[in-house]
């Protein structure tokens, strides 16, 4: 009986794709959903490590032997 | 260029194209047709030279640096230029997971100079949804917020923060 109940993981896993227009319509709901119009962007938004070391850090992340990053 | 990495480029460039399309067809459902999704070209880089003048910029990025080595490391990169009209409104740069189960933002920047009203991140946020779904992934990950109130401003958005690694992040 409790083999036929399927780990909530795999049946994440195995949700139907979406297409683009639904995947787009998705994230406009999220949106909505959260009230972003109502945010207000931070003064001089930005988010992002040092510009000057992307090559040295692809460098590194090629070393990693798990989650390498590309 | 390696003719793998030749292709891969091209390959992953017909994505990119795709997706900002439907990004763009998204603003407009949204009422924003002010705005205009691209991807990365010459004319958005050397139009975010004129941030440097900036006061409010809080980042000293070489955009045009920084977007080419970018572009010659990861060819599965994301990317987009948002502009106003004929005004720069931001740039992204992000990249999948080596599994492809994630998609990294790397860097966006929106023009210190812009008008408070375009809030830059939520149109990236629906073109990085799209993309990520296009590549199969179901996490995006925001790295390095500069500060806290930016880091803030992602958590209203949904995203959890994890310090260890100073990223946030949301499942799709």
């Amino acid at each position: 009986m409790i083999d036929n109940i399927e780990d909530m993981r795999d049946h994440k896993r195995k949700k139907k794709p979406r297409t683009m227009k639904e995947a787009a319509q998705a994230a406009a709901q999220h949106i909505r959903n959260i009230g972003a119009d109502k945010l207000k962007e931070p003064e001089g938004f930005a988010s992002g490590g040092d510009m000057r070391k992307i090559l040295e850090q692809a460098d590194k992340d090629e070393d990693k032997d798990c989650d390498k990053d590309r | 260029m390696l003719a793998t990495h030749k292709d891969a480029e091209e390959r992953y460039t017909t994505i990119r194209q795709a997706v900002i399309d439907e990004a763009n067809q998204q603003f407009i459902r949204n009422g924003q047709h002010g705005l205009k999704a691209k991807l990365i070209d010459a004319s958005a880089l050397n139009a975010s030279t004129t941030w440097n003048a900036s006061s409010r910029r809080h980042v000293d990025w070489d955009w045009i640096q920084g977007y080419n080595d970018f572009r010659f490391r990861h060819p599965k990169r994301f990317e987009m230029a948002l502009w106003q009209g004929q005004k720069l409104a931001s740039l992204t740069l992000g990249r999948p997971t080596y599994m492809g189960a994630r998609l990294r933002l790397d860097y966006i920047e929106g023009n210190p100079d812009k008008s408070e009203d375009i809030q830059v991140f939520q149109f990236t946020f629906i073109a990085m949804a799209i993309y990520a779904n296009a590549l199969g992934a179901d996490e995006l990950r925001i790295m390095n917020p500069i500060n806290k109130t930016v880091r803030g401003y992602y958590e209203r958005f949904g995203f959890s923060y994890i310090a260890k690694g100073n990223y946030l992040t949301i499942r799709l």
